[in-house]
């Protein structure tokens, strides 16, 4: 498992505040929900890549076309389900 | 025998190369948006940043110094580390500004307000022996985001810093 480096949670505690009204979480708090996220994604990576596989059977996109894929597909997603 | 306070960020106040010290105006912060005067930003950064400055030392001082910073937050959870470092410089052509290391380096921790954006103050304590009357005093005022006692997920918004000290 991936574990988040000081220069990466304190750039994703950095935008959370910035979009909080109020703050009412600590630092570590906030660090071990970004390492359960970290976590929970590479966990599932290879997962949903089979998902993937599956459902665009014979056809095969690359890792790197995948990441891009997921990297859109969350944007909307997060946009569709609002803030 | 009175305590005076002065506010020391004056014209020569100038953010580290960090990017995460700087000026916004406080409604960027705010919620109801009134009061929009500039405020200093020391972010979340998990290094430590500062805010480097300079006054002098006035006529009535006497001792008791200290640095006073009043600062807030949209926390209400965590501590924030605040360390002052400086070096006082006197005379006419007997002592350098440009001398390497600092003479004090003081540290002050202070928990985030009970309710977001209430006024906080950390209070520094300095050596009083180390000032005298009209010294230059060279200094830096950091947010220690480094330090395990710097807690606060939140930017500290600095709305002044003073000195305060004693007159006979």
């Amino acid at each position: 498992m991936a574990v988040l480096t000081v220069g990466e949670l304190a750039e994703l505690r950095k935008s959370l505040a910035a979009e909080s009204d109020v703050v009412t979480w600590n630092k570590a708090t906030i660090n071990a929900a970004l390492q359960a996220l970290e976590d929970w994604y590479e966990a599932e990576r290879a997962v949903v890549s089979g998902l993937i596989n599956a459902a665009t059977d014979p056809f095969v996109f690359t890792n790197a076309q995948k990441k891009k894929l997921a990297r859109y597909f969350l944007r909307q997603k997060f946009r569709r389900e609002g803030e | 025998m009175a305590t005076h306070r002065i506010p020391i960020l004056g014209f020569g106040t100038t953010p580290d190369s960090s990017g995460d010290v700087f000026f916004e105006p406080y409604s960027v912060k705010a919620t109801n948006d009134v009061w929009d005067r500039l405020v200093a930003i020391f972010n979340d950064s998990g290094t430590r940043i500062g805010l480097a400055g300079g006054f002098a030392i006035p006529k009535n001082y006497v001792g008791a110094p200290k640095v006073i910073v009043v600062w807030t937050a949209a926390a209400t959870s965590g501590d924030v580390e605040w360390d002052v470092d400086y070096r006082a410089v006197g005379g006419d052509d007997a002592e350098s500004l440009d001398q390497s290391g600092t003479q004090e380096t003081v540290n002050q921790n202070d928990t985030a307000p009970s309710a977001a954006h209430e006024r906080m103050e950390a209070s520094l304590a300095l050596t009083a022996g180390n000032f005298a009357v009209d010294d230059e005093v060279e200094f830096e005022l950091f947010r220690d985001g480094a330090d395990a006692g710097d807690t606060m997920a939140a930017a500290a918004i600095v709305f002044g810093v003073f000195f305060e000290y004693s007159d006979a």
